[in-house]
């Protein structure tokens, strides 16, 4: 039996296209993969037609699909080749490393990823030879000494040498490389045993002093070391993989790690670096620059003079870009950044077969996704703009389905806008964009169930009852109505029953009326049940009204701008639901406040003016409330304040109410020079809600006012300036 | 002739034992009628050890890269079109490639708005014209005509200077390599080894842009200012030891403090921001290149040796300082300030200037 060893780099273009000759010369009836130990499960697939790299296997913990490996594969991945080779000449090919099983239930497992299985392991040794080599790192040197080929070459041999002697220099001494070698001598052993006549052993560069010399190692201490592994159940399975998956994972470096550039190395040969700039110019004109084929075959030219002078074989992506950016770019660097992505990473998506797909969430999703007619997002890696009007049904079922993965959170679609009302228009806008990594979320959101709806449902409910803040609640509940799930709906509903006690008499209680209410009225848009809801509003007005006086009372000075909106925004709710009950109590609770001696100005002012909104007090009597105040003593800051509260709900009051106005410019006429200025800030919010041409109309009047003043005629000019003082000061600022 | 001292040196001549020592070890494919390979003249530009006895000078302190995209465009038979602001070693560059391509940087013509098509192509000698009509040898070759005929480098500076049509006379140089006199019905055909550097300024942009055609011929190289306040401070020191003066200087007068000082307000003015990051600042008009840095410490130097005690003091920089900041008295004067006040005070080592300058200019 012939046993050759092959040490690689996983994802190199040129060690790929070596291993592939080799393998057409050599004709090996058996080759060991350093793969995970389970994953020859799925071997099978590996270069028929249901599969098509970029993909990755997902290896998951079958009780935690959280916890996560994945094992990404590229078409100039060596393993990839090699396995596909097996598979078409249909000879034995194994998985020898590690089962994912036992690290899994090793305890230095518990980030949820066990390795990257696309970097090197070997840094710092190979680091030394790098800088010898005058490269600054050692992925550098490797990919231009090792990869960056278009032709073939016999650099096995030379990374064999080389890793013996740097093993011999750095002996690992970590576990987890102990252990896997181990158990991957374990496996050459048990091969060996058996009738085949030629063996490849194809493992990382690294492992390869280790694994070669098999025999010398003794059986039983590689078992001794191995036994003591737990094991756990894990499941595995295929998923669609992106070239932007994995330079993202690798760490990017320039000319390193750029799947579109590897990829043309490893199927191009020679072509390679003329059809990369062919494709750069073509990627360009799409994008509006002009360029001939003469500029691109000028480029080619100058990026081989680059290269030679660089001692390159070939010119690399450095040599390239300096050579478009020369010759097309006028010398600037921003025309790559255009292309960069797409030429550098590329936007190729693998594919996997629906009947092997293995996550059942997955499958769900691309039903769901085709019956709202939008199966296409899967295919592509671009970013989407969706605007969904939900009066259709087949958008309005695509945004349920958007906003039950977000519950998951599995972010394949954003949500850009709402709408300009909170819950009002009828229409969303997604930007939606599929990225292979979902696969994985997608997998864990499995622990929560089978299909997206149940599995985003029952995540919700097990929420809801880990909170026990209203507010959160009713936002789940408002969640819950975008994602129809109606059956969490009541179960929010009741979650929120239980925890009213411990809310009893609290502030939230009014804040979440609003958010309830909006349930209700848009409940005909989303097609929920609110009846539960108007149950819980029946039971928490009364309260929230009796306690009304006793919450305001309660509040700071500092807060009482919030709580102004608070109070405005519950008028608001109340007023949709029209009932005349609530009303009534609202309103008592108003009367109240507004004679209140312990009221912030600001509230108080509001309660008044609500009072007077609802027509509730008269002109007469709200203005008998604002000379009292106005007259208070001198206190102008309390008064600049209560004007503020006042004003709050709507500010152009002074423009069609000419006693308030009248009453508000004596206050102001008879301020001290001082005191004005002092107030002017508050003074100033007072009145910001105005708009700009309603503080002029406001000039106006003011101007117009004195003539149909009879009496004090004089002071009003007068008072009349520090108004107008006033609204200048606005208007410029 | 005998050895004088002309104010300004070749570089040819300047760095004779350099190219000649380059000459010897050069190793690498020549491209025709080269006198180094492309390696050697990235190498002169660059600087850095020879074999173990020769060190070469850096010429040029940027980004390695530029420069050998530069050197591998006139290997491919492109011409070179450096551009830049101001003071941004164009200039300098294209004269050192040029010196190590082909031995000989004086082949120049410099572009003017005036510039008439003659510069570029050829002229007449009108005594040989009229007394034997149109021939080879009443022609007055330009100076491109002669890079032609001989294979060497021309360089052209501020080619955006130069009217477009004048411009356009480069067309068949540079596409067909051959200079067409029609009235003789004959070309001038291009020797290997003749091509073009030309520089211009982006300030200059949209003056007379070049010809989509004539474009099209020409590499793009951008020499940026330097990235970091270290090279620059090197490239400023550098160019004072080159400079040579009328009046021999005392070696050393410019202490490396003054040139870091100054060197940090021009790039601290000129990108609007302090080196430490965290003060925003605005920009006076002028462009505050590192070759006026250069200039402006020439000056203080100057200054110092003739009317001071021939150390350059904080008052011999403030002079100069304020003169190349100062270019619009109105704003500049107002962003000078503000830059006195806000960033300079407060910084210890600059209080001496900062008292120069207010001194100067309040």
């Amino acid at each position: 039996m012939e046993i050759r060893y092959i040490g690689i780099r996983h994802h190199g273009p040129g060690s790929a296209k070596n291993l592939v000759h080799l393998l057409e010369e050599f004709q090996p009836d058996c080759i060991l993969v350093e793969m995970p130990y389970e994953t020859e499960a799925l071997f099978e697939h590996i270069g028929s037609d249901l599969i098509k790299p970029p993909v990755s296997i997902l290896v998951h913990d079958k009780k935690d699909p959280s916890r996560v490996s994945y094992l990404p594969f590229t078409i100039f991945s060596p393993e990839w080749q090699a396995i596909s080779w097996a598979n078409k000449a249909k000879k034995t090919v194994r998985a020898i490393d590690l089962p994912l099983a036992y690290f899994k239930a090793s305890e230095n497992y518990s980030q949820g990823l066990l390795k990257d299985f696309t970097k090197l392991k070997f840094s710092n040794p190979l680091l030394k030879i790098a800088q010898l080599a005058g490269f600054r790192d050692h992925e550098q040197w490797w990919n231009e000494t090792f990869e960056q080929h278009t032709e073939l070459g016999d650099y096995f041999p030379l990374i064999e040498y080389m890793m013996d002697n740097l093993r011999d220099l750095n002996e690992p001494t970590d576990k987890e490389t102990l252990v896997r070698e181990a158990f991957m001598r374990k496996q050459i052993r048990t091969a060996a045993k058996e009738p085949f006549e030629r063996v490849i052993v194809l493992v990382g560069a690294w492992h390869l002093p280790a694994v070669k010399k098999w025999s010398e190692w003794q059986a039983s201490a590689d078992n001794a070391l191995l036994k003591p592994l737990k094991k756990i159940k894990v499941e595995q399975f295929f998923i669609p993989w992106s070239y932007e998956q994995i330079s993202m994972s690798s760490g990017y470096r320039a000319g390193v790690y750029s799947p579109a550039w590897y990829e043309h190395l490893f199927v191009y040969n020679e072509e390679a670096v003329d059809r990369w700039l062919i494709l750069a110019g073509r990627l360009l004109r799409q994008k509006g620059f002009v360029i001939s084929p003469a500029q691109i075959s000028d480029a080619a030219i100058l990026s081989r003079q680059l290269a030679q002078m660089r001692s390159r074989r070939i010119p690399g992506i450095a040599e390239c870009w300096d050579s478009i950016q020369a010759v097309i770019g006028q010398g600037h660097r921003s025309i790559l950044n255009v292309v960069w992505a797409d030429l550098v990473i590329g936007k190729t998506v693998g594919k996997v077969d629906k009947s092997i797909l293995a996550a059942p969430l997955f499958k769900d999703l691309e039903k769901q996704l085709k019956s709202a007619r939008m199966g296409a997002v899967l295919n592509s890696s671009d970013r989407i703009r969706k605007e969904l009007d939900l009066r259709k049904d087949s958008n309005l079922s695509a945004s349920r389905l958007f906003h039950r993965l977000l519950i998951l959170e599995i972010n394949l679609a954003a949500l850009k806008q709402a709408s300009e009302t909170k819950r009002g228009s009828f229409s969303e806008i997604w930007s939606v964009k599929w990225m292979p990594s979902l696969m994985i979320k997608l997998s864990e959101a499995g622990v929560w169930g089978n299909s997206i709806e149940i599995a985003s449902a029952k995540k919700l409910v097990a929420q809801a009852y880990k909170t026990e803040d209203i507010k959160i609640l009713v936002d789940m509940l408002e969640t819950a109505q975008k994602a129809n799930l109606s059956g969490v709906f009541e179960s929010i509903i009741d979650r929120l029953f239980d925890v009213l006690v411990i809310n009893e008499s609290s502030r939230s209680l009014l804040e979440i009326i609003p958010g309830l209410v909006g349930l209700i009225r848009y409940g005909d848009l989303r097609q929920t049940n609110v009846s539960s809801i108007i149950e819980l509003l029946e039971r928490l007005i009364p309260n929230i009204s009796s306690y009304l006086p006793d919450f305001a009372s309660g509040v700071s000075d500092d807060d009482a701008s919030a709580f102004t909106d608070t109070l405005l925004d519950y008028n608001h709710a109340l007023d949709v639901l029209g009932n005349e009950d609530y009303d009534k109590m609202f309103n008592q609770a108003l009367l109240i406040m507004i004679r209140s001696e312990v009221l912030s100005a600001e509230i108080q002012a509001a309660s008044l003016r609500l009072l007077f909104d609802k027509r509730v007090l008269a002109m007469e009597v709200v203005a008998g409330f604002m000379r009292k105040e106005l007259n208070r003593s001198l206190d102008w800051e309390r008064t600049a304040f209560w004007l503020k509260g006042f004003l709050r709900s709507n500010p152009d009051l002074f423009l069609y109410n000419r006693s308030f106005r009248q009453l508000v410019d004596q206050w102001v006429d008879q301020l001290q020079e001082e005191d004005f200025k002092s107030a002017l800030p508050t003074l100033r919010k007072a009145f910001s809600g105005m708009k700009r041409n309603a503080v002029s109309e406001l000039m106006e009047l003011l101007n117009a006012d004195p003539e149909q003043e009879s009496t004090d005629r004089e002071l009003w000019v007068e008072g009349d300036e520090k108004l107008k003082d006033l609204l200048d000061f606005i208007l410029s600022n | 002739m005998s050895e004088q001292n002309f104010l300004h040196q070749y570089s040819e001549e300047k760095y004779k034992d350099e190219l000649a020592a380059l000459a010897k070890a050069d190793k690498s494919p020549k491209p025709e009628n080269w006198k180094l390979s492309p390696k050697a003249v990235v190498h002169f530009l660059m600087g850095g050890p020879l074999g173990s006895k020769v060190k070469i000078s850096p010429k040029y302190f940027g980004d390695r890269r530029l420069i050998e995209v530069a050197v591998a465009s006139l290997a491919t038979d492109r011409a070179l079109l450096l551009v830049g602001v101001p003071g941004t070693a164009k200039t300098w560059v294209s004269e050192h490639i040029a010196a190590a391509i082909c031995g000989d940087s004086k082949i120049l013509v410099q572009g003017t708005a005036g510039i008439m098509e003659d510069a570029l192509r050829y002229g007449w000698n009108y005594a040989t014209l009229l007394k034997d009509g149109p021939s080879m040898d009443a022609i007055v070759p330009s100076p491109v005509m002669y890079a032609m005929q001989s294979g060497k480098i021309a360089r052209i500076e501020e080619l955006t200077r130069i009217p477009s049509d004048v411009q356009d006379s480069l067309l068949t140089v540079l596409s067909e390599k051959s200079l067409p006199v029609p009235e003789l019905n004959q070309e001038i055909r291009a020797v290997s080894g003749f091509n073009i550097i030309a520089t211009s300024n982006t300030r200059d942009k949209g003056v007379n842009e070049l010809s989509a055609a004539l474009q099209r011929r020409f590499n793009v190289v951008e020499l940026p200012l330097p990235k970091y306040l270290k090279d620059e401070v090197k490239i400023v020191q550098n160019r004072l030891d080159a400079i040579k003066y009328t009046v021999e200087l005392e070696k050393n007068a410019i202490p490396e403090a003054a040139v870091l000082k100054l060197v940090q307000v021009f790039r601290e003015l000129r990108n609007g921001i302090v080196e430490e990051g965290s003060i925003k600042l605005k920009s006076p008009s002028a462009g505050l290149s590192t070759a006026e840095a250069i200039s402006v410490l020439n000056n203080a130097q100057v200054l110092a040796t003739h009317f001071g005690d021939g150390v350059v003091s904080d008052k011999d920089l403030a002079v100069g300082l304020t003169n190349a900041v100062l270019k619009d008295p109105q704003n500049d004067r107002a962003i000078f300030n503000e830059y006195l006040e806000v960033v300079m005070k407060n910084r210890e080592e600059m209080k001496p200037l900062y008292d120069a300058c207010k001194a100067l200019i309040f």
